[in-house]
């Protein structure tokens, strides 16, 4: 066989690749003539050219950039997007996605941690007004502290509750027209106080069903969900905009509570259990071996 | 809207803002306008969220909205805005260079805030004044330390100082004030006012006679809606002072035309920065609401460019001259046109020139020789006069106003009322810089020839292979080689013109041209894509070595990281940061691309 490749190699086609008659086996024996037709290197050699270094001024803007963006991270505006806020297509929240089971669970040290920031805190600086839709009003200054809102007084007859009815058919086909009415009047009557009466009662009643069993934490993150949210927590964001990182809490705990066929509850589980039996007991088993 | 810069405009914002206003800002980009609780759907986040999120959008300008008369509201995003997100680092240093730092620390807090009234800008920056000086994040500070900030001379004056600052940005243009109809699309603004405008029109005129009269009204509403002036043009009492610059008394003394910063010169020469604030209670109004004008930014790179290419063809004593007469024209030059649909070359306003006077200008030209000799530093802070001695030009600044006049370039030409005036044509100046820029682009990509080639066909449009072959002395085979190349990268491309219906190839003329649009559209995309990848490799090169961020980024471990991190720690970091000032600065040299082609 190499003999054969020799000679056919050794011919006057060779080199041009004019003549190439049957399979083309000699590739051990004529290196450099095979090294034409084998497929390119899928990752060729590209030569660098490294870029020149940068000037003074150059690095001067750099800087600039980078300590003006270090200041809006360190400001009351910057904020993450977590998974766990985020719902899928049919509207459900997932609050563990994106929760990091090896590094994720609180420990001592997390307190020194950068605290990640899930919502802004608008009420660190005035705004004006004007410039922003009317919508959005009740949001930038829950407190209507701002004079504009004076000014727009008989222009706006259904402050921020009906007006966010205006924003979506949706929730005004889900909310009770008494409930409605309850607000306009409720409007009329105080200006600071964003919660309409009914709907306030209402979570009242929700909280105190929940007891202590679950306590209301401030700080603490709860998933939300979003039918929830659209539905009836919405109505009311006033009083959470009062403090200011709390994401809005939802009825998911007072659900299961009730018994709609959620056994297993591993939040539950924990937060329930958490002060009876295992803080008391463990504490007291642990002084007793100490002791002993 | 091409993807790509979709893509970067939401990568800006992350980096600046957060993942979440990139997260809304890209939902509003895919899918254009949409109402407060669409956006809540498409965006996967509750209704509350949403509010926030727009809420801060909107104060940063980033966003759109519109209210119709039903009350509904509805967003759309801004991407123009969104770009200028790149470009805080050269506005900050460009405006610490020439105005001080007092007007830096203005700036900075203008950037934090978005959009403030005038009152709070001067509350607020005592505070922020101390905060501004540009620390180097490098743990191991060696290069960028140097940036030191000579500190000013009113500093124990911090209300003047910080006035003379404000004034001094009004005045550039650097700030400017925000309307209502700036929150909204251009569409929008002019659907409103022909409605209002049709409301109240009356007029005697037919046909299309009408139509143009009502179209002439609408564009006057309309620049009246958006107009962003402070200090020309009107007085009102939220107004400045009207201080344009009367050409015809320009030899008047006291000249309070242009006041400049009082910095480092002002004390030798006598002047009293309580001049300005004494007669200027009513200065800017407090409740004045003022924003950054980035295309001032456009402006202002501009000269800086064209000030070098005068010293790369000149020299510098030419530059010096030809930089006084462009900081003489500065404060009254019109902002370029903001188009970022990119139309033709034919669209843009084609004459923004403006006059120089050649007694202003051997003024500063004086001032220009006086300081140099006081220090090194640039002649910007220098007090507009001296003693009322009015200044003739001498004969070498005369020669040198000649030299400029001279074709090709042109930078400068005789004003044809007055023959002591010079006029610098903006546009065609434009158009050079931005020539040299592609052809540039395109000696680094290809070779000598490839630039032959451009230039010939820009020179003489469609052109025949074989005429070309004549034009620039190639043979058939190297010219070929090279124009296949060319057409491949998307520099030029073919016209067939058949000269029978059979259109047979044989009897087709082929004509080579270059298009200067499509080829600045494409370099611009390909920029805005280069961009992109750059800020997404600064975001895989952070999470590589997240943990160790994180670490340095703990309460208790910042601003004690030498003591707290171990070594191996601190060189990561120090890797990361000089990665992060490549990446930056190739940003930065990407988007001096993008001025030149897109913003001048």
């Amino acid at each position: 066989m190499s003999r054969g490749g020799r000679a056919r190699g050794g011919g006057a086609g060779r080199g041009r690749g004019k003549r190439n008659w049957g399979p083309e086996t000699t590739w051990d024996v004529e290196p450099l003539e095979s090294s034409t037709t084998r497929p390119e290197p899928l990752f060729p050699e590209v030569p660098q050219c490294l870029p020149k270094a940068l000037s003074r001024s150059e690095l001067d803007r750099v800087n600039h950039y980078r300590h003006l963006r270090s200041l809006i991270r360190d400001g009351p505006l910057y904020t993450v997007l977590d998974p766990s806020q985020l719902a899928d297509d049919h509207g459900k929240i997932n609050k563990r996605s994106g929760f990091d089971p090896f590094d994720g669970m609180p420990s001592y040290s997390k307190r020194y941690q950068k605290p990640k920031r899930l919502l802004p805190d608008l009420s660190t600086r005035p705004y004006v007004l004007k410039f922003f839709p009317k919508e959005l009003w009740s949001t930038l200054d829950p407190k209507r502290q701002n004079p504009a809102w004076t000014t727009l007084g008989p222009l706006l007859p259904d402050p921020p509750g009906a007006n966010t009815n205006a924003k979506g058919k949706r929730k005004a086909d889900m909310m009770p027209t008494q409930n409605v009415r309850g607000k306009r009047r409720h409007v009329g009557t105080s200006s600071d106080d964003d919660d309409d009466i009914i709907l306030a009662s209402d979570r009242r009643k929700r909280a105190q069903k929940r007891g202590k069993d679950v306590p209301n934490d401030a700080g603490q993150r709860k998933g939300l969900e979003a039918e929830d949210e659209y539905g009836q927590d919405a109505e009311q964001p006033n009083e959470d905009d009062q403090d200011g990182e709390e994401v809005v809490e939802d009825s998911a705990f007072e659900e299961s509570d009730d018994g709609a066929g959620d056994d297993y509850n591993a939040e539950n589980y924990f937060d329930a259990g958490e002060e009876d039996d295992f803080d008391d007991g463990g504490g007291d088993d642990e002084g007793g071996t100490f002791l002993g | 809207m091409s993807k790509s810069l979709a893509e970067l405009c939401s990568l800006l914002i992350e980096d600046n803002y957060g993942e979440f206003y990139a997260h809304i800002f890209a939902t509003l980009l895919s899918h254009g306008r949409l109402l407060a609780l669409q956006l809540a759907l498409k965006c996967h986040l509750p209704l509350r969220q949403i509010q926030h999120g727009l809420a801060v959008l909107v104060q940063a300008g980033l966003v759109f909205h519109h209210t119709t008369s039903e009350g509904r509201t509805s967003y759309e995003a801004n991407p123009r805005n969104a770009y200028d997100l790149v470009r805080p680092g050269r506005t900050l240093e460009l405006v610490q260079k020439r105005f001080g730092r007092a007007a830096s620390a203005i700036v900075t807090q203008l950037l934090l805030l978005g959009h403030a009234p005038v009152g709070q800008l001067k509350t607020v920056n005592r505070t922020a004044n101390e905060s501004t000086t540009v620390q180097d994040h490098d743990i191991e500070n060696d290069r960028a330390n140097s940036t030191s900030i000579v500190g000013s001379p009113a500093e124990d004056r911090p209300d003047v100082e910080i006035d003379n600052a404000l004034r001094e940005l009004c005045t550039h243009g650097l700030i400017c004030r925000v309307r209502e109809a700036h929150f909204r699309t251009e569409a929008d603004t002019r659907q409103l006012v022909e409605e209002k405008v049709h409301n109240s029109f009356r007029s005697t005129a037919k046909g299309t006679k009408l139509k143009e009269e009502f179209a002439e009204k609408v564009e006057e509403a309309i620049e009246k809606e958006v107009d962003i002036c402070i200090n020309f043009r009107k007085s009102g009492p939220e107004n400045m002072i009207p201080q344009k610059r009367k050409l015809d008394d320009a030899d008047n003394i006291p000249n309070p035309k242009r006041p400049k910063l009082s910095n480092g010169v002002a004390t030798n020469e006598g002047f009293d920065p309580t001049y300005f604030v004494g007669d200027d209670t009513n200065f800017l109004n407090d409740s004045l609401v003022v924003r950054l004008n980035y295309a001032r930014i456009a402006v202002l790179f501009r000269n800086s460019r064209l000030v070098s290419l005068v010293t790369a063809i000149y020299g510098k004593s030419f530059s010096r001259t030809y930089e006084a007469i462009l900081h003489q024209l500065e404060p009254d030059l019109p902002d370029p046109k903001e188009n970022i649909s990119l139309g033709p070359e034919q669209e843009r306003s084609p004459g923004t020139t403006s006059e120089v006077d050649e007694a202003l200008l051997a003024q500063d030209l004086a001032h220009h020789e006086t300081y140099k000799e006081h220090s090194g530093s640039p002649w910007r802070r220098v007090n507009g006069y001296v003693n009322g001695i009015k200044h003739q030009l001498t004969p070498e600044a005369r020669s040198h106003l000649e030299v400029l006049c001279q074709e090709p370039y042109r930078f400068l030409s005789r004003s044809l009322e007055y023959p002591d005036r010079y006029v610098v044509e903006y546009s065609p100046l434009s158009i050079h810089l931005r020539n040299a820029e592609i052809f540039r682009i395109i000696f680094a990509r290809f070779d000598k020839y490839a630039v032959r080639i451009i230039r010939v066909l820009l020179d003489k449009g469609k052109l025949d292979e074989k005429h070309l072959q004549e034009t620039v002395l190639m043979s058939a085979k190297e010219l070929r080689q090279i124009l296949a190349m060319l057409q491949q990268a998307g520099y030029l491309e073919l016209q067939e013109v058949p000269r029978e219906a059979q259109r047979q190839p044989s009897r087709t003329i082929y004509l080579w041209f270059y298009d200067p649009d499509r080829v600045r559209k494409m370099l611009i995309e390909n920029t805005y894509k280069c961009m992109a990848r750059c800020f997404q490799r600064m975001k895989v090169e952070r999470d590589k070595i997240r943990s160790t961020i994180e670490k340095s980024e703990r309460s208790d471990v910042k601003g004690k990281e030498e003591k707290l991190l171990a070594r191996a720690e601190l060189e990561v970091l120090k890797g990361w940061r000089r990665k992060e000032e490549w990446l930056l600065g190739e940003v930065g040299r990407l988007d001096e691309l993008i001025f030149v082609l897109r913003d001048f």
